[in-house]
């Protein structure tokens, strides 16, 4: 993904950009003035600059205020002119940008311009990347390239890919200075990044700003992550298979349980993995391992066969129960590919069932309203608007 | 026991459940693949939400059990969750394609900069669709949508 930023004191000539050449590989931000564009680039510098103006004098004071702005002289430069200022292109090329584009101009024309430009940046990424190395981290842990790079005393941020989640840390003469992942503080994004044993890594020897946020010496960063990986592998290996589906089981009292654990319980709601969870939180592993295995313990979670026996179980247990007969009635499924459907039964053949199941005088007689000449609507309505 | 059924799809994070939750007190029972409400209008009448996350496919087997003999099938779409935009409209045209039953778009957050137009624009709005607005915050709004529909002809 390219990311833009389009100067232009007029928003409607950033939006019609962006409409007509935003997609999936090329994104743009917009700023209306050369200030608004030095907080962006100072947030996240873009791939390449778009200054729209109505003259070139407009756009020179733009770029001449931006090159105040550290790292901008790195960024490719695309001008947008009136065509009456085309004579003037000169003063521009002179300030170092990399294409001038003349307006009006048709549509399918800027779009082969664009993509001509953005192929050039690309190519320039590709050859600053070789400077680098990538690979994936099946084949080299991020235990083994920290060591490599703390060994070989490098500088440089190396960085993690996963499906759509992105780690960095940064390195300087072999040293750890800081990391970033998601919402959390340097050393846990450590600890989370190294449990990764499959993605993709990219090491970038570039002088790329940064915060000195560990003080931890990269030996004892080290050691604590590999006493963290023993600790998870234990606890991990007390737990069902990461990959397994857990449920929450129907007898969870969640109005005894303290809001704090609830959230972690809730996300296992109509099924998920263990691996899933380890994810989808910002926080360390122990700890989310720890709240986990007390869930299984007090068999608020359970695995899938588990949850199927447990629910047999109580089914047998409370058969006299209309509202359980109906449920297990509707939901059961003969097997993994065959479903025992509501669609299959007729409305007489319902009836049948509903009769066999609840001969019992006893239990109360269940009937769904499935066409509407069954509701009373009036009734229903009024009972809703009374609540 | 007269019983009426209403699939409630959309998901978690964009509080599909507020719209049993705001009207009953009895908590929600989890099964596997969906939680159910029950909503005791009187001792013969009762109405089960059936909500299920659309995200996991391993249940979306569960549509083709409930949505067929619903009254109606209502879809949660948060407009500000982008992730789930995409989804959504997949769900939207999965459901027309494949029950008759008339699907309600409960359309949140109800305070929110977009215009209706856009919104409509943006669903293609036709006769089958139904578009209500939801504020997770109001009982009146759960009520409104509710009324709306047990009241459209099928």
């Amino acid at each position: 993904m390219v990311e833009g930023l389009v100067i232009s004191e007029n928003i409607a000539l950033f939006e019609e950009f962006n409409i007509n050449f935003s997609n999936e590989k090329n994104n743009a931000d917009y700023a209306n003035s050369p200030g608004t564009a030095k907080d962006l680039i100072a947030m996240e510098v873009p791939d390449y600059l778009v200054v729209i103006g109505e003259s070139t004098g407009e756009i020179q004071a733009i770029l001449q205020e931006l090159t105040e702005a550290e790292g901008v002289d790195k960024i490719p430069v695309l001008c947008l002119i009136p065509f009456s200022q085309w004579n003037n292109r000169s003063q521009l090329w002179q300030m170092g940008v990399k294409d001038i584009i003349a307006l009006p101009i048709l549509k399918e024309e800027m779009k082969f311009q664009l993509d001509r430009f953005l192929n050039t940046i690309a190519d320039v990424s590709a050859d600053q990347q070789e400077a680098g190395m990538h690979g994936k981290l099946e084949d080299y842990s991020l235990l083994d390239l920290i060591q490599i790079l703390a060994a070989n005393k490098k500088t440089g941020v190396l960085n993690l890919y996963r499906s759509r989640d992105e780690g960095k840390i940064w390195i300087e003469d072999g040293h750890i200075q800081n990391a970033d992942f998601r919402t959390l503080k340097p050393l846990e994004a450590i600890l989370k990044l190294i449990t990764w044993t499959e993605g993709d890594f990219s090491i970038t020897f570039d002088e790329e700003k940064y915060e000195k946020e560990i003080e931890m010496e990269t030996q004892d960063i080290l050691l604590t992550a590999i006493q963290h990986i023993d600790d998870r592998n234990r606890m991990l290996e007390l737990l069902p298979d990461r990959s397994e589906l857990m449920l929450i089981s129907p007898e969870a009292d969640m109005e005894k349980m303290s809001e704090g654990k609830m959230h972690y319980l809730r996300y296992f709601h109509g099924g998920n993995t263990i691996a899933g969870y380890l994810e989808a939180f910002d926080q360390n592993d122990s700890f989310l391992l720890e709240i986990l295995t007390d869930f299984i313990e007090k068999k608020y979670l359970m695995t899938r066969s588990d949850f199927e026996s447990h629910i047999a179980e109580q089914d047998i247990q409370s058969e006299e129960s209309g509202i359980k007969n109906v449920i297990k009635r509707f939901f059961t499924r003969k097997d993994d590919n065959e479903i025992d459907s509501l669609s299959s039964p007729k409305p007489e053949e319902v009836e049948q069932l509903d009769e066999e199941l609840f001969d019992d005088p006893q239990i109360r007689r269940f009937k769904i309203l499935r066409s509407r000449e069954d509701l009373e609507l009036e009734r229903i309505l009024e009972k809703i608007e009374s609540l | 026991m007269n019983i009426l059924e209403l699939p409630v799809l959309g998901s978690h994070q964009n509080q599909t459940e507020r719209i049993y939750t705001l009207l009953a007190d009895q908590p929600l029972r989890n099964f596997e693949g969906f939680d159910l409400g029950v909503l005791e209008l009187d001792k013969d009448l009762q109405i089960y939400f059936y909500f299920i996350n659309q995200e996991n496919e391993n249940f979306h087997y569960l549509w083709d059990l409930i949505i067929p003999h619903a009254v109606g099938c209502l879809l949660v779409f948060n407009w500000l969750d982008a992730q789930s935009i995409e989804l959504n409209l997949r769900t939207i045209e999965y459901i027309e394609g494949r029950f008759s039953t008339p699907l309600h778009i409960c359309s949140l957050p109800a305070e929110s900069d977009i215009p209706d137009e856009l919104i409509r624009e943006e669903l293609e709005m036709n006769g089958k669709r139904r578009l209500h607005t939801f504020d997770p915050e109001s009982k009146e709004s759960v009520k409104h949508i509710l009324s709306q529909v047990l009241s459209v002809k099928s």
